[in-house]
């Protein structure tokens, strides 16, 4: 069994996979093998230079926080419930407030040492070996280029085929709005306030004086007036007297 | 004899059914109300669309190119068309309140990101001397391509959308017309990816779709 060795090569970033093959198929005479299990996994930035090692838990923890962190930095809306960065959520990428760029913290138990770090080479100090979260600085450029790595990887259909990440919009309850309680509250306080001090100015306003309409009396006195047909008090002028005939 | 000719009627009478152009396929149709995007899908649309001329001066002319190319000719026969659709943009000072349908979104989708993939060495260099210039605390004036591609994107926001929008007067300073631009241009770099017609496609319906 041969080990299979995989890269994908973006300009800030170069993810490496290795892991072997599921087939009994001789993966050194197979034009390209499909690397089914996965062993090592390594991520590594340039500028500055910051290697990420580890498995599989690794990937997939790094596959969701960019799926969901690209998906938010494009729409601009917020999951409820975001993969902040906790002890369950072991890989987070956020976009810090009131600073450009983003904010990658992976947790020290997803990460293995790397071979610098077990030479005693590292170039990291002892403070940073992986008994601690790592913290990285991405630009736009580098965390699209993880992004673009990791969905070559998922789009290569001979490598790990069964990882999958599903892109999908967020429904209206998985959104947090972008605008803060107290701006969506804003309109409605305004609109209340507003219903108040009209309530209470109309309040002093006194009630229209109704009038009742006067009855005229007939006028018997003027013969050449022309006869008039007097309202009935519902308003509805009396039928005509042929009008009944027909029922 | 009778069935037989009822059948011919009606297959004459039902229209073609239309088929979805090749490009569009992998676009999965959004639960939204009434099938018709929502008003941040359209102005999100346009404003990306308006981000690519600014970097592009021959972008007009090369959606129409693409449009042919993607085989989009039913639902964007012709310039016209591709007009009315953008300004589906309420914000727009020729806004005319109509709707935009999910399958003309998609086709708006396809062409932006046929377009910003053929603009990515140039997305990319102004990114990375926008990312130099914010670190040396200096302005975009100092990058003669970012510089050219704020003032286009100012003269094309300032000409097309209406001043009198809510929306729209937030964008009143440079300042905050600059910011836009410059999220617009990162967007677009996400759109020139392997996933990236499908992330921008499911970005514009976020928090819209029902569960």
């Amino acid at each position: 069994m041969m080990t299979i060795q995989r890269q994908y090569n973006l300009p800030n970033c170069t993810l490496t996979l290795e892991g072997f093959s599921n087939t009994d198929l001789d993966p050194a005479q197979a034009a390209r093998p499909s690397l089914d299990q996965l062993m090592q996994f390594e991520c590594r930035f340039t500028n500055p230079e910051q290697v990420l090692t580890g498995g599989t838990d690794l990937l997939h923890s790094l596959v969701n926080a960019t799926n969901q962190c690209a998906q938010e930095w494009m729409s601009g809306v917020r999951h409820v419930k975001a993969h902040r960065y906790s002890d369950e959520t072991t890989v987070a990428i956020a976009q810090p407030p009131e600073a450009e760029g983003f904010l990658l913290k992976v947790s020290a138990t997803l990460l293995l040492a790397t071979p610098e770090e077990k030479e005693g080479d590292s170039k990291l100090e002892p403070s940073q070996s992986v008994t601690e979260a790592v913290e990285l600085n991405l630009t736009t450029v580098q965390l699209f280029d993880l992004v673009e790595a990791i969905d070559q990887i998922l789009a290569d259909t001979q490598t790990l085929p069964n990882l999958s990440s599903k892109v999908r919009p967020l429904t209206h309850r998985e959104a947090i709005s972008g605008q803060p309680l107290t701006q969506r509250a804003a309109p409605l306080a305004l609109g209340t306030t507003s219903l108040a001090v009209a309530a209470a100015a109309l309040f002093f306003l006194p009630f229209p004086e109704v009038r009742k309409p006067t009855e005229a009396e007939p006028t018997s006195t003027d013969s050449s007036a022309p006869a008039e047909v007097q309202p009935s008090p519902g308003g509805a002028a009396e039928p005509e007297p042929g009008a009944d005939a027909s029922e | 004899m009778m069935v037989i000719r009822d059948e011919m009627v009606n297959q004459l009478e039902s229209p073609p059914q239309q088929s979805v152009p090749t490009v569009l396929r992998d676009l999965s149709d959004p639960k939204v109300s009434g099938e018709t995007c929502p008003r941040r899908t359209r102005i999100q649309l346009d404003w990306m669309l308006l981000a690519l001329e600014a970097l592009d001066l021959d972008a007009s002319e090369v959606m129409l190119a693409s449009v042919q190319t993607l085989q989009l000719q039913d639902l964007i026969p012709n310039r016209v068309a591709l007009w009315q659709l953008r300004n589906t943009n309420p914000l727009r000072r020729s806004s005319k309140r109509q709707p935009l349908g999910i399958e003309e979104a998609k086709a708006l989708v396809a062409i932006a990101c046929v377009l910003a993939r053929s603009q990515i060495v140039t997305i990319r260099q102004l990114l990375l001397a926008q990312e130099q210039l914010r670190a040396q605390n200096l302005s975009p004036d100092h990058h003669g391509g970012l510089a050219r591609y704020l003032e286009r994107f100012k003269q094309h926001f300032r000409s097309r959308m209406n001043p009198n929008r809510t929306a729209v007067t937030a964008y009143a300073s440079d300042v905050k017309l600059h910011q836009l631009a410059l999220h617009l241009l990162g967007q677009l770099l996400f759109c020139t990816g392997t996933a990236g017609k499908q992330r921008f496609w499911s970005s514009l319906f976020d928090g819209e779709v029902a569960a």
